[in-house]
């Protein structure tokens, strides 16, 4: 198995067993377990619809006519496989971390290759855009084995610079030929527009959208007292404060923010977890799996 | 405002120390990376005015509380704009007038009203272009400085060395001069007079004569208006108590209490020679006086030294009233009976000597010894104060010598007659000393007096000489019993008196009953009937025990037992036959010499500036110390308190009120202020420790 820092095989020989099922429904080449959109021929019957030309005979209940004096068509459900784009935030606010905690990108590369895992075993597809200030690397949904490796590289050559731009990289998603997909975005979220969140919500008219919030511990708890000048990751601003004046308060600020987008979120339907960097990885997978098979 | 201890006020400099600390302690800032910046500015800017306007509150708060520490420690003085009215008077004159009298030794505040009023008076000095004239109110009022001045300091130092009395006030004495040296100084200029005093002593102060110039009278009441409630002992009296027992006293004290407050249950205590003897509770409703009186037994080792102490007050020192208790000396009789009976009730003196029993002889002790005639050759009469010839026939010439001796040198000599007389004999020996001469024994009753139908058989005393110091001592003469008496028998005298004799006593039919006389220091009585039941039933009367007791003391010419108390500063007498030469001995125990000029009968002694006990210390050792006087304050300035004040009557009362607030020490405000600032400088701290607690959680 190829070395990297964002596999651990204990975790994803613990995950092997792990399904992910989505409750929607997705379009995909081959046949899997996820529900299609598409009415098709196997076993499991859907509904019966009024015949309309162009239907195939065959599919006509004859039984229903003989009750009706009316032709209806028998509609089964087709199951297909499932395509996940994972959204890689790699903006420079994502390069940072405090104490043993890992930095956020590596969180967020080690989420993302661990879901990964998890759904290329289940024979589904896996894709990955990468973006910071710009667009970076895309890499289509493909469902081979092989793919897999090609994805975790791409997360490894990923590098964190500029400022956050989750509209441009949410806008660059909507655009691609994609058919219905779950995209998730893994990223700290520090755009505070009203834009993004709305991209957000036109994007999930055409695929399944979860926000995977990743955040360093000390970004929420705020664990500063002594005097400090703040430098910005990002823009580099900064400010000289006395944390004890105000730790209360910025808590109350953060505490508020990811109360906001949380809320926002969830009004359009967009599936939402924060997950900070001190939170183990399977604990992660878990809570999200969990989340996505209410 | 003004400082008592302005040089405390470098301290002031202290209120650097907490931005100097600040500025050694200060931290240089880390430097973090940090992502959401965003929420830190955002956070920053809502709290970070809130946060440094209360660290600089803290650091202020700690500024001040120092600053206030050694303002406080300063005593600061409030001075008034409008104090006393006096910021007119720059360019003029102020007297001040100080009260230096006992009752402003009063403790107010832990403070003396004259330590308050010395206070006020250093705040006066130090105005620009103006003389100070310093007048102490002691009964003899004089200008402190020799001079009026205009060094603040050097008034200063005078008024600091202002010493309180124990003598009264004399403020219109000091006023007078006051205004007399206003006048002099400067008809231009308005002058000003304050005087420092009691409620009580600002009353009804003298104003400037007409006349006088510009002189503006300021009274400053220094007790600020507070109540000043006083208890005092303003008085003792003494008499001998013979029906309490041998020897015993009855004392009255009286006590006043100068307060709105009843005296439940006052302590009382009387003391001899320093040691409580005896102890009470008195009553005294409120501004109203109350007597208690002890019964007390003077011990014969003790001296005499008595107080009456009261329980301690504000103002301490009138709590104590000092006197002598000085026990009588006894008056020692030689009684020469000249009618002796082995029948006691027929002896001669049997009724004299029971009169003179020490249990009934009315406090005055009487030590009598009776001799017959056939001894008298053996006896020094120098031993003696009275000589007593009752019912003697006759006497030696050698005694006779002997008692005109006794007599001219001051003894005292006492005749009566009986049958026994021989009058010839006795006007022969005795000529020079008896008051007159001696004729013929006289029944009372008669035939013609028989015949008008009244008992005439026997005769009355009736006239009373009421300027005699023997018959001074019966109010009312006349109605006692000696009016009663019943003379039956009596001497009859020559009716020319020799020089110096005078009658004391006559019957109704006037013959002279008693008669006296004085050669040269001594003094003679003459009673021309028996002094036993023979000739009369006199003896048997209840007064003939006083009319004896008193006679044997105008001839032994004893001197009122209780000496005469003084008050503190006034001018003493002293007998010079009780002293000579000598020392006399002050309470702290220092001796004066005195001496007397020959043909003086009393010395003058003006140092009587303590309370307490004088004593008589003379230089002959053989002699002992006597008592001599004692002297305690004068208590009508026990209440210092003034009445309430009329329209027009009493306005500088109230004046002086209204300019006693204007003068206030502030340390208390200060280090109230400063226990409120240390509170908030707590709660400030705890804010922050609060804040920066939740910061770290």
């Amino acid at each position: 198995m190829h070395q990297s820092p964002l596999i651990d095989p204990e975790l994803f020989g613990r995950l092997s067993g792990l399904s992910i099922r989505f409750d929607g429904h997705v379009e995909g080449a081959v046949t899997g377990f996820h529900r299609s959109r598409a009415k098709g021929s196997s076993v499991e019957f859907a509904q019966y619809r009024e015949y309309a030309p162009g239907d195939e005979i065959k599919h006509i209940d004859w039984k229903s006519y003989a009750r009706n004096d009316r032709f209806y068509v028998k509609q089964f459900e087709d199951e297909t496989d499932l395509r996940t784009l994972f959204v890689v935030d790699t903006s420079k606010s994502m390069d940072f971390k405090i104490d043993d905690n890992p930095k956020k990108i590596t969180y967020a590369g080690q989420l993302a290759a661990a879901l990964a895992w998890t759904l290329i075993q289940q024979g589904d597809a896996i894709g990955l855009l990468t973006h910071g200030a710009e667009i970076g690397t895309y890499l289509p949904p493909r469902s081979r084995p092989e793919h897999f490796w090609r994805f975790i590289r791409n997360l490894e050559a990923a590098q964190c610079g500029g400022e956050t731009n989750l509209a441009s990289a949410l806008t660059h998603v909507a655009n691609l030929p994609l058919k219905r997909s779950n995209v998730v975005l893994l990223s700290d979220c520090l755009e505070f527009t009203e834009n993004f969140i709305s991209i957000l919500k036109q994007l999930r008219r055409r695929h399944y959208v979860s926000v995977l919030h990743i955040l360093d511990p000390s970004e929420v708890q705020f664990p500063f007292s002594d005097l400090t000048v703040f430098e910005d990751a990002e823009n580099h601003s900064e400010q000289q404060v006395d944390p004890r004046a105000m730790a209360e308060e910025y808590r109350s600020a953060v505490s508020k923010w990811l109360d906001e987008l949380k809320n926002s979120l969830s009004d359009g339907q967009v599936n939402y977890k924060l997950s900070t960097t001190d939170i183990a990885i399977e604990t992660a997978v878990m809570t999200w799996a969990r989340g996505r098979q209410r | 405002m003004t400082f008592l201890s302005p040089w405390l006020l470098a301290g002031l400099a202290g209120i650097l120390i907490p931005p100097i600390i600040h500025l050694l302690l200060r931290r240089k800032p880390k430097r973090v990376i940090f992502p959401t910046l965003h929420f830190i500015l955002t956070s920053h800017k809502k709290t970070s005015r809130r946060f440094r306007l209360r660290q600089i509150l803290l650091m202020l708060t700690r500024c001040l509380l120092l600053g206030l520490l050694a303002f406080a420690i300063a005593r600061p003085l409030m001075v008034s704009e409008d104090q006393s009215g006096m910021d007119a008077v720059d360019g003029g004159t102020i007297f001040i007038v100080l009260d230096t009298s006992y009752p402003m030794q009063y403790r107010l505040d832990d403070e003396s009203l004259l330590m308050r009023a010395k206070i006020m008076a250093s705040n006066l000095v130090g105005r620009a272009n103006t003389q100070y004239g310093l007048i102490v109110a002691d009964p003899k009022p004089e200008l402190v400085l020799s001079e009026l001045s205009a060094d603040a300091s050097k008034v200063r130092d005078s008024i600091g060395e202002i010493k309180p009395g124990l003598h009264g006030r004399n403020l219109s004495a000091a006023l007078s001069l006051a205004y007399s040296m206003a006048a002099e100084s400067s008809q231009d200029q308005l002058n000003s007079v304050v005087v420092l005093s009691t409620p009580a002593g600002l009353k009804d102060l003298a104003r400037p004569p007409p006349g006088s110039g510009q002189i503006k009278l300021v009274p400053v009441d220094v007790s600020d208006g507070n109540p000043l409630p006083n208890r005092a002992v303003i008085d003792v009296s003494i008499r001998a108590a013979p029906e309490m027992g041998t020897g015993h006293w009855e004392l009255t004290t009286r006590i006043a209490n100068h307060s709105n407050e009843d005296a439940k249950k006052l302590p009382i205590w009387l003391a001899i020679d320093g040691q409580t003897v005896v102890n009470g509770l008195v009553d005294i409703p409120a501004n109203e006086e109350a007597s208690k009186v002890f019964y007390v037994a003077l011990g014969e080792q003790q001296s005499g030294q008595a107080e009456i102490r009261i329980a301690d007050d504000a103002l301490t020192i009138d709590n104590r009233y000092p006197f002598w208790m000085i026990p009588a000396e006894p008056i020692r009789v030689l009684a020469v009976n000249g009618s002796p009976n082995a029948n006691p009730y027929k002896d001669e003196l049997y009724y004299v000597q029971k009169a003179v029993e020490p249990a009934v002889a009315s406090g005055v002790r009487i030590v009598m010894k009776s001799l017959g005639l056939d001894r008298l050759g053996q006896v020094d009469l120098d031993l003696y104060d009275v000589v007593m010839l009752a019912n003697v026939e006759k006497v030696t010439a050698e005694f006779s010598r002997q008692l005109t001796i006794f007599v001219k040198k001051g003894g005292g000599l006492f005749i009566s007659c009986g049958e026994q007389i021989n009058a010839i004999e006795l006007n022969r020996r005795l000529g020079p000393l008896l008051p007159r001469t001696i004729r013929s024994k006289k029944i009372a009753g008669d035939a013609a007096a028989s015949n008008e139908g009244q008992d005439r058989r026997v005769a009355h005393l009736k006239l009373f000489n009421r300027k005699h110091p023997i018959i001074e001592n019966f109010a009312a003469p006349e109605t006692t019993s000696l009016a009663l008496a019943q003379i039956e028998k009596f001497m009859l005298l020559d009716p020319s008196p020799n020089a110096g004799g005078d009658v004391i006593m006559s019957l109704d039919n006037g013959a002279p009953f008693l008669v006296g006389r004085r050669v040269e220091k001594g003094r003679v009585i003459l009673m021309t009937t028996t002094i036993d039941r023979d000739w009369n039933d006199l003896v048997i009367r209840p007064h003939f025990l006083p009319l004896l007791v008193h006679t044997l003391r105008h001839l032994a010419q004893t001197k009122t037992t209780q000496s005469k108390p003084y008050t503190v500063g006034q001018l003493a007498t002293i007998a010079t036959t009780d002293w000579g030469a000598g020392r006399i001995r002050l309470p702290n125990g220092k001796r004066i010499d005195l001496q007397s000029n020959p043909g003086d009968t009393e010395i003058r002694f003006a140092e009587t500036k303590q309370t307490g006990h004088y004593s008589l210390d003379p230089i002959d050792e053989t002699r002992k110390t006597a008592p001599a006087f004692s002297v305690h304050l004068d208590t009508s300035y026990a209440k210092l308190s003034s009445r309430q004040a009329t329209v027009g009557e009493d306005v500088t009362a109230s004046q002086a009120k209204t300019s006693l607030s204007s003068t206030r020490e502030l340390w208390h405000y200060a280090l109230l202020l400063l226990f409120v600032m240390l509170g908030s400088e707590a709660w400030l701290l705890y804010r922050l420790r609060i804040r920066s607690r939740a910061g770290t959680a």
